[in-house]
Order: C-alpha cells, then sequence, then structure tokens
C-alpha cells in the first residue's frame, strides 16, 4: 500500500490500521483461517516433495503394481508399481502451479484490460467491451478443449490456455470498480493537481481496487484447480508418465479401478476438493475482511 | 426499454460475427482435418481418394473462403452437413438438444427449488447450527469438481450399492418406459445438482439476509406481528435478484451441455456430440454447436436484463 | 412446505423405478456394439460389418474357423484359368427384404460401388486386383471393366493376374447391395444415406428400427434361404465406451459384445469371472501385434543395433506378465498366424547391459527427447507405455509420450514428422495383410523400410491357394523382419471377450475362432442360434 500522500486540503488516508483491521476480521472467521493454514500445509508438502517422499513419482515396480495401503506405500500403488504418496505430492505441484501461473496470466491481462477500459472510457472501452462480451459467451470448456486440441496437450499449453481465455471476467470487475471510482474527489484531485493517468492509476486507482480484484482473484484460482482437472481428466493436460490431480483421476474410468482399487482415484479427487474448499473459504474471509458490507452475509465471525 | 432490447440485439451481431469466426479459426488450426480423421491402418487410403474427399468437403479451400461459404450456407438457413455422418447439422442437434435439456434442465430445477429453500431457511436460522453447517456444506458443494462426484456417486450408488445404473439413457431395445428412465436419471442430474445447488444457496441466504436486516422488518418483530410471511414474501423478492442472475448465467450450460458428465454417463447429448466432434475435427457440427451456445448465452443476458427490470424498481432502462 | 411434497412425490416415482423389472426374456439376442457404425454405411465404416452378418451379405463369407469361405448369395465359383477370372453362379431364388428378386445386377453395382472413387470407400483398395481398377480410380473409366454378368444369375471378375487366394481374402469385404435402392442415388450422395439407418438386405434378419445412438433393432426373416432364424430377433445396443458395455455384461443388459474398438478390458476379466451366466474367453487371440513404429528415415535409428538395443531394453516378458495379467504372448516378428512363422527366431531376451553396449556401438547420443505417439487411451495400452518409457530412459533413450487422435496422427504422418510410437494392426485374416506395413510401396506405414526380398516373398504369398506354400513364403519373411526390425515387435495381443452362456451358438462360434478377424462379415450360423 503506497504511504499516504499529503496534500492540502485532502486527509491523508490511515492505510496501517486499516490492514491491521482486516486481519483481524479475517482471523475471526473461522473457516477461512483453517482454510489459510490447510492451504500452507498443502503447498509446503507439495513444494517439499522431492525431499519428502521416499520414492520418486515415475519410478516403476511392475512387479509391486496396484497394491492396497502398506507400510511400505501408504497410498498404495498403481497400475506400474508407482508410489501414490508420491505421485499425489508432484501431482499437486503440477495442479497448484498451473493454477497459480494461470491466474497470475489471467489477472495481469484482466486488470490491465479492466484498468484501460474502464479508466480512459469512450472508444477504448467501447471496443474492450465488446472483446470482453465476446469471450465471455463461450462455455469455456468448450474453447479451451478446442484449443488444446490446436496446440496439443500439456502442462504449459494448459496454463496459457486458461490463463488466456480467463482474463474477461477479472477485467469487467476491473472496470466496473473503476467506473464507480472515478467520480470520487481523490482522483478528481490528483488530475487536478496535473499528475499523469499512469501515475493515478498506480498509486490511486490500483489501491483502493485492491480489495475486491483480491478477493475474485483467490476465488479464481479456485475455478482454475478445478478447470486444470477437468482438462487433465480428459486427457488433455500433463501427459503421462507425469503426475497431476486430473489425470490421476482418470485410472477411474475403468469400473473395476473405481470399484477395487479406491485409492487410486479417492486421494486426488480429495485433494482437489480440500485445495479448492481451503481456497474458497480464504476468498470468502478475504471478502468478508476488506469489506466491512458483507460482514453480516459471511459465515458466523 | 424497447430501444434498449433494440441496441442489445444489435450489439449482438458483431459479437456472434466474431466469436463465429475465431472458433472457426481455431478449429480449422487444429492438426489434421475430417478426412485425415478416418483414415485407419486396416483401410487406408490413396493420395488421390484423400484429395478427391477434401475437395468435396471443401476443405482444400482457404479458411476464410470455408468460413465464407458456411456463413453463406447459415445465411440461407442451412446449417451444413457434418463431414463424418453427411446428415445435416440441425438433425444431429435436434436431435440430441432435447436430450441435454433434460439432464441440465432436471438439475437445474433441483438446483433453483433445493439451493433457494435451504438458503432461505439457513437465514431464518442465522448463527445456528443449521445456518453453520449450511454454510459449511455449501462451501463443500462448490469445491467438489462434478466429475469426481460422478465418479463418487457411481462407486457407491450403482456399483456397491446397485441401485442405480452407471450409464446410459434407459434400457435399450424394446418399449420406453418413463420410470426406467428415470433410474438413469438421477445420478448424472445429482453429480451436476450439487454445486448449482450450492450456488443458489449463497445466493438465496444473502438476499434474504439483505431483507431481515432492515429496520423494518426490525420493528415488525419487535411489535410482534407474524414475521414469517412478510420475511418470506419480501426476502423472496429480494433474493430473486442475483438468483436470476445466477439463473441466467446457468442457462447456457443448460444448453451447451456438460461435457464431462455426459462423458462419464453416457448421456448421448449435445455435450458428447460435440467432444466427438472435436476429435473428428467435424468443422460443421463444431460450429452448429458454438452458434447455438453463443445464441443462447446472448439471449440469456438479455433475458436477465429484462427480468431485473421487472423484479426490481430501481432498475430502468433508457 | 411445497418443496416436502415435491421431494416426496421424487422419491416415490424413484422406488416405482426400482421395483419394476428392467429387462425382458424371450427370443432376444442382444450385441454390444461401438458407436460410429451405422449413419455412415458399410462402404465407409471400418467398424459396421457386424450388421453385415445378419442383415448385407457378401458373395461368400469367412467361416469362423478361419479356414475357408462359405458360399452365401454365390452358390458356386470357378475359375478356368488359375484365379485370373472367377465366374460366380448366384442362388437363385433370393429375395431382398423389400421383396425385390437378387440378381446379377446387384452384383456389378456393388463391386462397382465400392471401387468408385466418387464413392470414396476406404474399402476400394480390396478390389485393386479388379481389371480396370485403375482407369476407373484414375477417372478414365466410369466402371470395372473386368466385371461382367452374362447373364441374371452369373457374374464374372476378371484379375489383373492369378490371384488364387483372391477369394479368400479380398472378396469376403465385399457386401451386396440393393442396386433398386442405392442405384438411383449419386455415389457422392452414398455415405450417410437414408439407407443405411434402414437397410434392406438379403440376410437372415431384417432391419426394423433405429435409434440415433442407442440401438438397431432387427426381426427373424422367416424366408431366408438357409432356413428361417431360431432368433426372435437381435437389437445392437449401441456403445461410446468399453466401460457401460461391461457393466451391461454383468447386469445381463447384453449378451455378447464385438470385438471392434477393444475388448474387455483386462483388470474387468476377474470380475466378469465371477458372473455365472458368463462364458469369458481371457485369451482370446486378438491377431493384433503391437509393436513400436520407428521413422526409419529419422537418422538416430537408422542403425540396425539401436534398434537391437530398443528391444533388448525393455523388459516385454515382465510387462506380459504384470500389466498385461499374463494375457498375451511375446512377439518378435510381424505375424501373429503361428503357421507363418520360422522357428528360431532372436528372442530378445531383457538385457539393459546389452542394449547400453549396443548403443554405445552405434554412438548413441541422448539428444532431444524423442517424440513418441500412441493412440489408445485405456489403462492397460497407458501403463505400457509407462513402462517402456522407463525402460528405456533406463538406457539412455529419453521419449516424450502423447496421446493424439487419429486426425492428428494422419496429420503427424503427412507432415514427416513422425518419430516413434506405439502402434497395433489388426491382420489376424491373413499374414498377407502385413504387406500393409513393411512393403516398399506401403507409405507412409513403413516409414522408410524397403527391402526387396521381403516385397517379393509377399507377392510369392499371394500366388498360390495352398496353404502349406504360403507358409513357406511367410516364415522366410517372419526371419528378415526379426532381424531386421523395421519395428519393434513387442506382442500379440489377447482381446478378451465375454458373452453370455443364454444363447446357444454364440460362444461356441468364438470358441473355434483361432483368432479375431476384424472389419469383416463372419459367417457364424446365427440363423441356428437360439436362447437356451
Amino acid at each position: 500500500m503506497a504511504e499516504a500522500v499529503s496534500l492540502p486540503g485532502v486527509a491523508a488516508v490511515p492505510t496501517r490500521s486499516l490492514w491491521g483491521e482486516a486481519a483481524r476480521r479475517f482471523r475471526r472467521h473461522r473457516l477461512a483461517t483453517a482454510g489459510l493454514v490447510v492451504l500452507l500445509v498443502l503447498v509446503l508438502l507439495c513444494a517439499l516433495a522431492a525431499w519428502i517422499s521416499p520414492y520418486g513419482p515415475n519410478a516403476i515396480n511392475l512387479r509391486a503394481r496396484s497394491q492396497p495401503p502398506s507400510w511400505a506405500h501408504w497410498l498404495g500403488t498403481d497400475g506400474t508399481g508407482r508410489d501414490i504418496v508420491a505421485r499425489v505430492l508432484f501431482g499437486g505441484q503440477i495442479s497448484l502451479a498451473v493454477g497459480i501461473a494461470a491466474v497470475s496470466v489471467s489477472a495481469a491481462i484482466g486488470i490491465a484490460v479492466g484498468c484501460i477500459a474502464g479508466y480512459f472510457g469512450g472508444k477504448a472501452d467501447l471496443i474492450l467491451t465488446s472483446v470482453i462480451d465476446m469471450v465471455l459467451t463461450f462455455p469455456r470448456l468448450v474453447l479451451i478443449i478446442a484449443f488444446v486440441a490446436v496446440v496439443g496437450p500439456g502442462i504449459f499449453n494448459t496454463m496459457l490456455v486458461i490463463g488466456l481465455l480467463s482474463w474477461p471476467s477479472t477485467a469487467r470487475l476491473t472496470r466496473g470498480e473503476i467506473l464507480s471510482l472515478r467520480g470520487s474527489e481523490f482522483i478528481q484531485a490528483a488530475q487536478a493537481l496535473g499528475s499523469s493517468s499512469r501515475v493515478i492509476i498506480a498509486e490511486h486507482v490500483l489501491p483502493n481496487i485492491l480489495s475486491p480484484i483480491l478477493v475474485a482473484v483467490t476465488l479464481d484460482v479456485a475455478t482454475v484447480i478445478l478447470l486444470e482437472a477437468s482438462l487433465s481428466f480428459l486427457g488433455l493436460g500433463a501427459q503421462p508418465p507425469t503426475p497431476s490431480w486430473g489425470n490421476m483421476l482418470r485410472d477411474a474410468r475403468t469400473l473395476s479401478i473405481l470399484e477395487g482399487q479406491p485409492w487410486l482415484w479417492l486421494p486426488p479427487g480429495l485433494l482437489i476438493a480440500l485445495t479448492v474448499l481451503s481456497v474458497n473459504a480464504v476468498g470468502d474471509g478475504l471478502r468478508d475482511a476488506l469489506d466491512p458490507r458483507h460482514v453480516q452475509r459471511g459465515g458466523p465471525a | 426499454m424497447i430501444h434498449y432490447i433494440l441496441r442489445k440485439l444489435l450489439l449482438a451481431i458483431p459479437v456472434l460475427f466474431g466469436v463465429t469466426l475465431i472458433v472457426f479459426a481455431v478449429a480449422s488450426a487444429m492438426p489434421g482435418d475430417a478426412v485425415l480423421a478416418m483414415i485407419t491402418a486396416e483401410a487406408p487410403s490413396s493420395e488421390q481418394l484423400i484429395a478427391m474427399r477434401r475437395g468435396e468437403l471443401g476443405l482444400d479451400q482457404p479458411v476464410v473462403q470455408q468460413y465464407l461459404h458456411w456463413l453463406g450456407q447459415l445465411l440461407h438457413g442451412n446449417f451444413g452437413r457434418s463431414f463424418v455422418s453427411g446428415r445435416p447439422v440441425i438433425d444431429l442437434i435436434g436431435e440430441r438438444l432435447p436430450i441435454t435439456l433434460e439432464l441440465m434442465g432436471v438439475a437445474l430445477l433441483v438446483a433453483f427449488l433445493l439451493g433457494t429453500a435451504l438458503g432461505l431457511a439457513s437465514a431464518l436460522r442465522q448463527y445456528g447450527a443449521a445456518d453453520y453447517g449450511l454454510t459449511v456444506a455449501g462451501l463443500v458443494g462448490v469445491s467438489i469438481p462434478d466429475f469426481f462426484l460422478g465418479l463418487l456417486l457411481v462407486y457407491l450408488f450403482s456399483l456397491e450399492l446397485r441401485w442405480f445404473p452407471s450409464a446410459g439413457v434407459r434400457t435399450q431395445g424394446g418399449a420406453f418406459s418413463w420410470a426406467d428412465h428415470l433410474r438413469y436419471l438421477v445420478l448424472p442430474a445429482a453429480s451436476l445438482a450439487l454445486f448449482r445447488t450450492a450456488i443458489f444457496m449463497r445466493y438465496a441466504r444473502a438476499g434474504m439476509l439483505d431483507v431481515l436486516n432492515q429496520d423494518y422488518m426490525r420493528t415488525a418483530r419487535a411489535k410482534g406481528l407474524r414475521p414469517r410471511l412478510i420475511l418470506l414474501r419480501h426476502g423472496l423478492r429480494n433474493a430473486l435478484i442475483p438468483l436470476t442472475t445466477v439463473f441466467g448465467l446457468s442457462l447456457p450450460t443448460l444448453f451447451g451441455g456438460s461435457v464431462v458428465v455426459e462423458t462419464i454417463f453416457q448421456w448421448p447429448g449435445i455435450g458428447l456430440l460435440f467432444i466427438n466432434a472435436v476429435v473428428d475435427r467435424d468443422s460443421p457440427v463444431i460450429m452448429g454447436y458454438v452458434l447455438l451456445t453463443a445464441v443462447i448465452v446472448m439471449a440469456a443476458n438479455l433475458l436477465t436484463d429484462l427480468a431485473y427490470a421487472v423484479l426490481d424498481p430501481r432498475v430502468s432502462y433508457g | 412446505m411445497r418443496f416436502t411434497s415435491r421431494f416426496l412425490g421424487l422419491i416415490a416415482a424413484l422406488s416405482l423405478a426400482a421395483a419394476s423389472p428392467a429387462f425382458a426374456e424371450g427370443g432376444t439376442f442382444r450385441s454390444a456394439m461401438r458407436t460410429g457404425c451405422i449413419e455412415m454405411g458399410t462402404l465407409h465404416t471400418t467398424c459396421g460389418h457386424r450388421l453385415d452378418e445378419t442383415v448385407l451379405q457378401s458373395l461368400v463369407h469367412l467361416m469362423w474357423t478361419g479356414q475357408g469361405v462359405k458360399p452365401m448369395l454365390a452358390e458356386s465359383w470357378s475359375t478356368p484359368d488359375s484365379g485370373q477370372t472367377w465366374v460366380f453362379k448366384l442362388r437363385p431364388g433370393v429375395k431382398w427384404h423389400d421383396g425385390a428378386p437378387f440378381t446379377a445386377k446387384d452384383v456389378v453395382f456393388s463391386l462397382n460401388a465400392y471401387a468408385n472413387p466418387k464413392v470414396g470407400s476406404p474399402w476400394a483398395s480390396k478390389l485393386s486386383s479388379i481389371k480396370g481398377y485403375n482407369e476407373f480410380q484414375s477417372g478414365a473409366a466410369d466402371h470395372l471393366a473386368g466385371v461382367s454378368a452374362p447373364d441374371d444369375g452369373t457374374v464374372r471378375i476378371e484379375l489383373d493376374g492369378p490371384k488364387p487366394a483372391w477369394v479368400e481374402l479380398q472378396l469376403i469385404f465385399i457386401s451386396i447391395l440393393p442396386e433398386h435402392i442405392l442405384g438411383a442415388v449419386a455415389p457422392q450422395d452414398i455415405r450417410g444415406n437414408r439407407f443405411w439407418i434402414n437397410r434392406v438386405g438379403t440376410g437372415p434378419f431384417i432391419w426394423k428400427a433405429y435409434a440415433s445412438d442407442q440401438y438397431v433393432e432387427v426381426t427373424r426373416n422367416p424366408d431366408y434361404f438357409l432356413g428361417a432364424p431360431k432368433l426372435d430377433r437381435i437389437v445392437y445396443q449401441i456403445y461410446k465406451d468399453i466401460s457401460p458395455i461391461v457393466s451391461a455384461l454383468e447386469l445381463g443388459e447384453v449378451d455378447a459384445m464385438s470385438y471392434e474398438g477393444g475388448g474387455v478390458p483386462l483388470s474387468e476379466i476377474p470380475r466378469l469371472q465371477k458372473v455365472p451366466s458368463l462364458q469369458v474367453m481371457p485369451n482370446m487371440n486378438g491377431g493384433l501385434p503391437t509393436y513400436i513404429q520407428l521413422n526409419l528415415a529419422d537418422p538416430r535409428f537408422a542403425d540396425v543395433r539401436v534398434r537391437q538395443a530398443m528391444m533388448y531394453a525393455i523388459d516385454r516378458r515382465s510387462i506380459i506378465e504384470t500389466v498385461k495379467g499374463n494375457t498375451g504372448e511375446l512377439s518378435n516378428t510381424l505375424f501373429p498366424q503361428a503357421w507363418a512363422r520360422a522357428d528360431g527366431l532372436e528372442p530378445y531376451e531383457y538385457n539393459p547391459d546389452k542394449a547400453r553396449d549396443l548403443l554405445k556401438q552405434a554412438g548413441w547420443q541422448t539428444g532431444k527427447p524423442i517424440d513418441f505417439i500412441y493412440y489408445y487411451s485405456d489403462q492397460m495400452n497407458v501403463d505400457t507405455v509407462v513402462a517402456i518409457q522407463s525402460y528405456l530412459a533406463d538406457v539412455g533413450i529419453d521419449i516424450k509420450p502423447r496421446l493424439l487422435d487419429p486426425a492428428s496422427i494422419n496429420q503427424v504422418y503427412a507432415d514427416n514428422a513422425f518419430e516413434m510410437g506405439l502402434f497395433a494392426n489388426g491382420m489376424g485374416l491373413d499374414p498377407s495383410l502385413g504387406a500393409l506395413v513393411v512393403t516398399c510401396n506401403a507409405k507412409p506405414l513403413a516409414f522408410g523400410y524397403c527391402n526387396k526380398e521381403v516385397d517379393a516373398l509377399f507377392e510369392r504369398g499371394l500366388a498360390t491357394a495352398d496353404r502349406a506354400e504360403r507358409a513357406a513364403a511367410y516364415k522366410q519373411a517372419s526371419v528378415i523382419l526379426n532381424r531386421e526390425l523395421p519395428k519393434l515387435w513387442l506382442f500379440n495381443e489377447v482381446r478378451p471377450l465375454a458373452f453370455n452362456k443364454r444363447i446357444s451358438g454364440l460362444a461356441e462360434h468364438f470358441a473355434q475362432q483361432p483368432l479375431l478377424f476384424f472389419n469383416l462379415p463372419v459367417y457364424n450360423e446365427v440363423e441356428t442360434w437360439d436362447v437356451r
């Protein structure tokens, strides 16, 4: 948060205690705190996969295939004898990385486009809004499938494609927030003082729209993780032998594995749900914390 | 109001144009084409045959020309024929659309009714155990991927308990029976409904809470008036606004189908048609599907805006 | 609340549904079939021939034992000149299902339709030996010169050279179509024509109903020339995927499955074996050699020592015993037919040290990863690819697997970008089908392999109908292919099948079949089948 700008006649915005206040509200939201903890644990475990896991994710052992959980393999082994714990941890790296990367791409583009459209208005706004509308007109999965068919399956392509198709909603949100800010006094004051547009956007506009955008972006992470899981489940994401939570679920398409080897597909599925749940909880908590109007709508304080 | 509608309709045309153009370009950029999709090692085709077949389908022309040809046909009301089966795209979509509508419609309806009911109930008992439980349940509901839920449901109810079949729309061969058909509908509809129920629940609750906390409501309760009916009426009315938005946002999926769920449950709907068309590089079918969903999205947006105008007296369109 | 009553109503409906029986009994045989086999028609699909065992028919049908053919629409045939000219005497008194008489005109029309470039049938090449085929295909002629009908009951076919085995190997693929219906349709409109969803044939069953992507129903033809069938009707239930077929078999919803598009996955066999009403055949030879295909024009793979190294590097035996559940057999050459393979082939036993040695000798550099494509996405195949990748990585060969659909794969071929991949080829019918992947003219599937000796041996194999003479030629070829490794031979696959015992004639049919014959109408005596 930028330091308070001191201008004669304009009250400085007390920033520090606002954040502190927000943090306190967040901590009172039990679900959100729990979600944050769970998320941090998951991210840590997956990041440290190489040190935690006694097996590599791709170490096959045909003679030990399809074994139920045991002391040697805590979650059992899959069809080629690979350790499920290892695959789940390394797979988590992929799923989380795609989630974060794709959201970063989409947030960067979305915020930039939204700012331009909202702040400058006029023709730029009209064109950009039409583009936003156009991209939002597709059911996302449809276009992603078509795009992936063009560029080929794989992790990087998935990241790129999801990111490139997810920016419109962030753009729309950003634009909306900026439009409602445009008329506010301190913006007009800054303009009157002759600050350039870029400075105004960077130092005045962005910090004030940060809250709702942060919330939206957090919730976007949840959506993107689900999307990546769907894509991998359809076979379009990470390719074997690389594990990802979504493509580990592909095993369950075979009825006998679904029924007879639940240790293969329950862990990745539950982890996806848990991760998304935590992210959603954190997002909810953020929303309550950063926007007092929402307090009563959130979970119990 | 009329002006607003007209303006929206007019803006829709270039957007549709842009959407179809982009999708056509993407579809044409996919490696291979419909002719290549059909060659197998057991039935190889000569170069001559491939070239001729491409010529028949117009695949040897530049992409722009192919697009204009498709567009021209479209303006005459002709959606083209499948590159794979030769059947008119309209027929293919017409056959599969009702099947998708049925599944998605049931899921949406159940989600709307159940979600609204639960949301209202939860708001009435705010801060109570039920409210807390439902809020957590709602969070869980939006976090489980629908295909994972589908797998879980098949595991529990189809394989272990044998209550419901695992795939298909009905027992094949022999006469159609609603009772039989309903059994096949339960699991896929449930997989789709959970997420949407949770969403409707959240918005219903929020809308209801808004009303509950208004001053006049507190006054009414303090006075001892029977708040239930007033609550319901006003709360519902208020909640309907965001609920309508969500409903409107769900309409495209209503018509577009869920590719993943239709795949798991072998539900022969539009989603499955689309994914097959992508694998087969069947451009006319792909374009037909995209056009359908695009039109639905725009119609849904327009209808949502109109519904807003009806429901929320503060909204007015010039 | 109104919601509660609605909910209760739904529960009531569901309970009713659970109580009612789902399937009717009676003389109905239900067979599972994969999607994509109906609308385009027999001329254009490679999986539609199942229906041609019961509705449409050929002049002759292959016996299910694989040895010889049975006269169907042709009553008898002869060749006065050792296989260059064939004269077929058609069965008299046969009627199409709509009452029109079957005559030589239908045969002439059908052969021309298959070969017509405007029709564009992928089966056209089966008729490439007929005189006038090339002219017809190039457009110089507008019909097959070598096909004629001296009278209503006789058809005369002239080939471009003596081909004693032509009837058993090529003619069996051709189904006879009604000229009085399809003759009026323009050639380019035959594909996807409405005829295919309402077929008129000469077979033991008559087309009754079709629901798109759901089922085809055919009923008994009381006037069938080999006797009225015992079954009342057959319902072909259409499935897109193998999993629902396995469930359906288990629950008794279908009695049989067609094997195109995958047999019972290995993982499902134990659960099906527990069902008392099912007869499971876990080791049905699929006639399906699986191999790793290499682009020999790629300098990395040109040295035979590199290919040998790859063979030694992959522990095929372990893969069979684990991933493949002990089904299928190790293959060291092209032919799945035992009679076509020589003894004493080099076994390429698993030996990673020897592999590394050979690679060093050949000067192998682990450079950029090799693009490895594959097509079958079932679990067993994916596990096999994973295992192969791991074994090759152990000796310093780095492959990057990619699952692609057929259109993309064919595009890779067309772009000449193919490097390496896992493929299988259905050639259960006859070793001569191997010519499609290892002869000099086989483009693109030979991928740069050309050995004139092998070509000559394949030609010798077709020069006679005598099994022993043909075996000699193929055995020699098998030795060369084993030594030169134009492909890395892996396994001969099985296609496990399962059938319900309630249909008599069905399991017997498959038990006598030495290996599966893909994409062919096979004579399976369906008119004698019955419900026990």
